[in-house]
């Protein structure tokens, strides 16, 4: 009760954050500490000294104390300590984050529906720019809508207007499409456009059966086009939403299979532990750049837009290239039969060669199954060597 | 095994605070002007070296009808620390108390 009547006197945010501090220590911990805290906030507001904007300055401090203790808290930094050799703490880490991008993603929606979802094939895009200076637009709007109306190869699915003409956004397009009467509240960026003058573009979808090659005949046939556009161009949205799969797709499969390639293991069960970092770590960053993908908007003639094309394209390779050096450097510090981290590096070699021979730094396998000697110069590659030890118990 | 701590200006200005009566952390912040994120992980540290030592005060919590404070006090290694900070940082002995 006492307890009660002393936390209503505390500020509620600062009750918060303490009550979020707090959380970081273990229960034996916390107790006393979090008694202190209290004591100080409620002396401080009954004595009407500080603000309340100044008891939750105070209280941001709890989040540096707390996790002061923590990190001197013998118990947990032995705990730490073990989590950092643990092989299999990483794995289940990158698990559960791949589970929560699932759950977060809907099951990689946006990822599959770009990959599998084969009916933005059919669907189409004819980019028709607006008109800029009394240049015109490439079809005659008139015309391409007697061909939509007539025509044997397309069916009708609207007009749209771009607010900027050059890019829309694929997400919104795609709901339109797909699902017109429910997503035509979020479709911000796309309208139906009766008036002519902010027509610019149509798109549509094949009819079963027809082919892109003869849609395009048919519209040249249909329509008078204007000079220098001799064949109307029909883009299909797949295309334009897949752009960056293939060239990226490529580069992360290569830096993922040449992540594979120092691994250096002399067992299968250190090969599994290795594979499976492997393919975790990069699963994770093909998961995140596929779901970005499919949410990135597209513009009309060149894919994603610019800006976009850092994230889409540059990001996922600088990604993959960094953790291909982080696998790299990590395998090496491992041990060759259990994947453990080779631990108690000393220095090898002797002094008075020093000229000779630069000696090396020898790590161990805390499950004693060998030693490894490594150049003394860090990074320094091709300088390995591993010593098995034959298994005591066998 | 008490921890050994370098000696900082910022551990002088608290062990400075603590000697001139500041015995609180509240009343620590608001003497040395420094944030709590920093004061209260020096007094953790302060506290494991053996510089200082921290007491449950319930005869003012009595009083008040409160919850007890904890208030920190010097021990003799903390006074000695004190004197050798001080030689060291002339600034800390003009620091009003």
């Amino acid at each position: 009760m006492q307890g009660d009547v002393n936390a209503a006197n505390i500020p509620f945010t600062s009750r918060v954050l303490l009550a979020l501090a707090g959380a970081l220590l273990p229960a034996d911990l916390r107790t006393d500490w979090i008694r202190e805290w209290r004591a100080e906030l409620w002396h401080s507001r009954r004595s009407a000294v500080r603000s309340d904007i100044a008891l939750l300055n105070y209280s941001l401090g709890a989040f540096a104390d707390a996790w002061f203790l923590l990190r001197h808290e013998a118990a947990i930094s032995r705990r730490l300590a073990e989590a950092r050799r643990s092989r299999s703490l990483p794995i289940a880490a990158m698990a559960v984050l791949l589970i929560g991008l699932s759950v977060a993603t809907h099951g990689f929606q946006g990822g599959r529906d770009l990959l599998f979802g084969r009916d933005s094939d059919r669907l189409f895009l004819l980019a028709q720019p607006s008109p800029f200076l009394g240049s015109a637009a490439r079809v005659p709007a008139a015309q391409v809508l007697a061909w939509i109306e007539c025509g044997s190869t397309v069916e009708k699915l609207g007009r749209w207007a771009a607010k900027d003409p050059f890019v829309c956004v694929a997400d919104p397009v795609a709901a339109t499409l797909f699902a017109e009467t429910h997503a035509k509240a979020r479709c911000d960026t796309i309208q139906l456009a009766p008036d002519v003058r902010g027509f610019s573009g149509v798109i549509g979808r094949l009819k079963p059966g027809a082919r892109l090659a003869g849609a395009e005949k048919e519209l040249a046939e249909t329509a008078v086009l204007h000079r220098g556009w001799l064949v109307p161009q029909i883009v299909p949205i797949g295309r334009l939403r897949r752009a960056p799969l293939l060239p990226v797709g490529t580069a992360l499969l290569g830096l993922a299979l040449i992540s594979l390639l120092p691994l250096r293991t002399r067992s299968l069960e250190s090969f599994a532990w290795a594979v499976s970092r492997v393919a975790l770590s990069f699963a994770l960053v093909v998961a995140g750049w596929l779901e970005l993908t499919a949410a990135a908007p597209f513009t009309e003639q060149a894919g994603v837009p610019s800006v976009w094309a850092a994230l889409l394209y540059v990001c996922p390779i600088a990604a993959g290239t960094l953790l291909h050096i982080w696998l790299r450097r990590d395998a090496r510090g491992r041990c060759r039969t259990c994947y453990r981290p080779l631990t108690m590096p000393v220095f090898v070699g002797l002094s008075g060669r020093c000229l000779f021979d630069s000696g090396g730094i020898e790590r161990l396998c805390s499950a004693r199954h060998g030693a490894l000697v490594t150049g003394s110069v860090p990074g320094q590659i091709g300088t390995e060597e591993w010593s098995q030890w034959p298994n005591p118990f066998a | 095994m008490p921890e050994r701590i370098n000696l900082t200006y910022t551990s002088g200005l608290i062990l400075h605070a603590i000697a001139t009566g500041q015995s609180y952390g509240f009343d620590i912040i608001d003497y040395t002007g420094l944030p709590s994120g920093t004061v209260y992980p020096a007094l953790r540290r302060l506290e494991s070296a053996g510089l200082i030592e921290s007491v449950w005060d319930h005869k003012n919590a009595d009083k008040s009808g409160g919850p007890p404070r904890k208030y920190y006090r010097l021990t003799r290694p903390g006074r000695d620390r004190l004197h050798t900070l001080r030689a060291r940082y002339p600034l800390l002995e003009k620091i009003a108390d």
